[in-house]
């Protein structure tokens, strides 16, 4: 099989498989615990590791 | 080059993706979510099942619904797809149990060849180490992805 060099993020997107609705933005308002507990967490490790560093340092 | 997934639904935000597991256990809707962490572009990607009827989401349980190849695929599309929309931003992930980690780690060795060449993938070993740039075969508890720079 022929292997395409991926250069854009769009060529790995199957637009046929997708969907849309407005109304799945609602979970964005809500207080969900297990998502809660995700941002303390990523909160943290933000400000207690190198994350923003590393990424900082990425290039092609 | 698109590997078997689920049809995602998609909030107008691009933020909030929902798709629907199929199996032997019956018909389980999933939700995945990219919550903003900061104004410096940080978000967290949180998955799990989603209770249609309470709206409740639980990210702790195992639905063995012998889908997990197809599943992982379908999160993977739904990281692709913020990126088409939140190109200058990070996205990190820890899954909330060990099995669920491990979902990642072989979510993110299974696409990595395909999506190295513009994907900066880096990984944490454990809650003090330093961040480092992924490799394979290697057990990483936490995840940062950004798309590669030029």
């Amino acid at each position: 099989m022929k292997k395409t060099k991926i250069t854009d993020i769009s060529m790995l997107i199957d637009e046929k498989n997708l969907k849309f609705d407005s109304t799945l933005d609602r979970f964005l308002t809500m207080e969900i615990p297990f998502i809660q507990k995700k941002i303390e967490w990523a909160i943290d490790t933000m400000n207690n590791s190198n994350l923003m560093e590393i990424m900082g340092r990425n290039s092609k | 080059m698109h590997l078997p997934h689920y049809e995602l639904t998609i909030g107008e935000s691009k933020l909030i993706f929902e798709f629907i597991s199929q199996g032997p256990k019956g018909d389980i809707p999933k939700i995945i979510v990219f919550s903003k962490i900061s104004d410096n572009g940080l978000y967290n990607l949180a998955f799990g099942d989603l209770d249609t009827k309470t709206g409740n989401v639980n990210d702790r349980v195992v639905s063995n619904n012998s889908d997990s190849k197809k599943v992982l695929a379908t999160v993977v599309q739904a990281l692709y797809i913020f990126f088409n929309s939140y190109p200058t931003c990070i996205v990190i992930a820890k899954g909330s149990t060990k099995s669920r980690t491990r979902l990642y780690r072989m979510g993110i060795s299974k696409f990595y060849h395909q999506s190295k060449d513009i994907l900066y993938i880096t990984g944490r070993l454990n809650e003090v180490s330093d961040f480092e740039e992924f490799q394979l075969n290697k057990e990483y508890i936490s995840f940062a992805v950004q798309l590669k720079k030029n």
